[in-house]
């Protein structure tokens, strides 16, 4: 296998990983003293996985755990989730918290997509009801979500409605007739994060978002058809309204242009920022500020403007979706049960509460392709879920199976209310496009039954199933390590790509 | 060469050269659109102009990429023709004027989102009387 990056290569491929240590079951510590460079660590690393992933992982990213965990204010350990891979600074697949007083808060630890997550939407069809008309199905979504680079929204927001998204996200789109109150009740922080300040977000990112809400995107942003191949948990099924055999649809993208904009802004901002608060950085990647500085703070608000528009941004395709599915059967979507299930947020910086060593404390949580676990009975599990946790989803690659999981006490516990949020990259896009071709991938997955429409083979063969890590085994591990629990299997049917 | 692109899992890593500073910056915008769009079919019909500093050529070609990328979306084009007219040196810092050229981007012409540019390996080195860049892009 060869090394996923030069920087690898150069400094010896299992360096980091030679120095991993079981700890229990699926838990693995990088110690304080393995990275041997300043500024050294001040607290260790802990990864998630089995030995199977543990063998995938690539020594890159666990280097990079080692320089997140050199941070002022870092808590307790920096995590590295089953579906860790190379990222910006902070890894994909990684969880990093800090303290509110002496810690920092990072662009290059959220990423550039901010609030890149999923949302689930159920159906009351049966797969035999649906099967004969899954490809006019998902032709309609494919005409009715704009995807792909260069696409263009129906939707032009004014920059009146863009200040309204930015503070009141997925609640300004149900306002304007995308969807219902009710769909408020079933997203994570209700659609919409308090204190953004649309003064904070410059007037370029502000252009960008104008023409581009209720857009998918492109890349490994996606909208598939899915079956319920199989229930794990009744109890938590029922609850979530998951049936076996029944169709759901999974959307995944993000803050587009917009987000990407915000973070480009405050690489540069918190650039300036490291020089001026005179933090050591491992990686100019992960660039930040002072949790208490204003330059700190001011990207926190601007962040909340970008997680705010990709939830508005989810709640607009929501509506297409359930249109588009209104114009295949000729029926409402409330007949058809078009409900959400629930909308996860995998790029983000969070202010919660946490115990730590006993002690409660108000933390900094970055998640960067991690995703929030809550149990039962906490109080930011919305009330229709309470009793069983919040719904976790778990994005698979192309072609291969999906998953709805639990949130967890044990998550609480051990990884700061967090889980992994999908498979993972194994092989670079470079790699997949000269490996396959857009078109045979196509035809191999209609063969297993599997429609996908996209805006170019190329984009197929970028998101080829062999170029990411098996979906299967990030989940096994994470149930296996309690940090969440397996509720329900979903099978593609047909996804259509930007 | 103008350009060539380098293995990387995740992302995008190229290489652009140049005999000078503005060849370099030509050459690593050309490397970024032939990601985004399909270069060779994009008219250079429309003009939009560019201007960015930065304190170092690293940063000037990092501030002139993400402009370019910016510009592009905001006006909703692909660029496949660029410009450089000026870059003057002020107060320890690099200035650049220059042009950018493309049309009117479509879903046909289209090809991979780019997020941004990053700071991973960012380098411009001096070699063979000229100049080499690395960049990656988050795509």
């Amino acid at each position: 296998m060869r090394p996923p990056c030069p920087s690898t290569y150069e400094r010896g491929w299992f360096q980091m990983k030679e120095k991993l240590k079981s700890v229990g079951k699926n838990r693995w510590e990088i110690p304080i003293g393995s990275r041997t460079k300043e500024p050294r660590m001040r607290v260790p690393g802990r990864i998630i996985g089995s030995q199977k992933i543990i063998e995938w992982a690539e020594d890159a990213a666990i280097e990079q755990l080692t320089n997140v965990a050199t941070l002022p204010g870092i808590v307790r350990y920096t995590v590295g989730m089953p579906d860790i891979h190379w990222g910006y600074g902070l890894p994909m697949g990684a969880v990093s918290a800090f303290d509110e007083e002496e810690g920092i808060i990072s662009a290059g630890m959220t990423g550039f997509d901010i609030n890149c997550g999923i949302r689930m939407i159920k159906t009351n069809m049966s797969y035999e009801e649906v099967r004969p008309r899954i490809k006019e199905l998902i032709n309609a979504l494919f005409r009715n979500v704009p995807s792909g680079v260069g696409s263009k929204s129906r939707l032009r927001l004014t920059p009146g409605e863009l200040e309204e998204v930015m503070t009141r996200g997925a609640e300004w789109a149900v306002e304007k007739g995308f969807g219902t109150r009710e769909d408020l009740l079933h997203l994570e922080e209700g659609g919409v994060m308090e204190g953004a300040d649309p003064e904070k977000v410059s007037p370029e990112a502000k252009k960008r978002g104008m023409p581009q809400a209720g857009t998918l995107g492109a890349g490994n942003h996606f909208l598939e058809i899915q079956r319920v191949e199989e229930l794990y948990d009744a109890k938590r099924a029922e609850a979530y309204g998951l049936v076996k055999d029944n169709i759901v649809i999974m959307l995944h993208c993000g803050s587009r242009g917009f987000g990407h904009q915000i973070a480009t802004d405050y690489l540069r901002i918190l650039d300036r920022a490291v020089k001026k608060y005179g933090i050591a950085l491992p990686d100019h990647q992960l660039v930040c500020a002072p949790a208490t500085s204003q330059e700190g703070q001011d990207y926190f608000a601007a962040m909340k403007a970008g997680v705010n528009y990709a939830f508005a941004n989810r709640q607009v395709m929501t509506h297409r979706i359930r249109e588009s599915f209104e114009e295949v059967f000729k029926r409402d979507w409330q007949d058809l049960g078009m409900d959400v299930l629930y909308d996860v947020c995998h790029n983000i910086c969070k202010y919660e509460e946490h115990i730590v060593d006993g002690e409660k404390r108000n933390l900094y949580v970055h998640r960067k392709g991690a995703t929030r676990a809550f149990p039962p009975g906490h109080k930011d599990v919305p009330a229709a879920y309470r009793s069983v946790g919040q719904p976790v989803l778990i994005a698979g690659s192309m072609g291969t199976a999906s998953y709805v999981l639990s949130g967890t006490e044990q998550a609480m516990m051990e990884t700061f209310g967090s889980t992994c949020h999908g498979a993972g990259r194994a092989m670079s896009r470079k790699k997949a496009i000269k490996s396959w071709h857009g078109d045979e991938i196509r035809r191999s997955l209609e063969k297993e039954g599997m429609l996908v429409v996209a805006t170019s083979p190329k984009v197929i063969a970028e998101e080829a199933p062999a170029a990411y890590k098996d979906v299967d085994e990030v989940v096994e591990s994470v149930h296996a390590a309690g940090i969440s629990l397996k509720v329900a299997r979903l099978v593609p049917l047909a996804v259509a790509k930007g | 060469m103008d350009y060539e692109f380098l293995d990387f899992t995740s992302d995008v890593l190229f290489r652009a050269y140049g005999r000078d500073e503005k060849e370099l910056l030509v050459n690593a915008a050309k490397a970024m659109f032939s990601v985004i769009c399909e270069i060779g079919s994009v008219r250079p019909v429309r003009t939009v102009e560019i201007a960015c500093s930065g304190a170092s050529l690293e940063e000037l070609l990092y501030e002139w990429l993400s402009t370019l990328l910016t510009e592009s979306e905001i006006e909703e084009m692909f660029f496949s023709e660029f410009h450089i007219d000026v870059i003057e040196e002020r107060d320890n810092m690099l200035s650049l004027r220059g042009r950018a050229l493309g049309e009117d981007a479509t879903v046909e012409k289209g090809a991979t989102l780019v997020k941004g540019v990053t700071y991973y390996q960012l380098k411009v080195e001096k070699r063979d009387g000229g100049y080499a860049a690395t960049v990656s892009l988050d795509i």
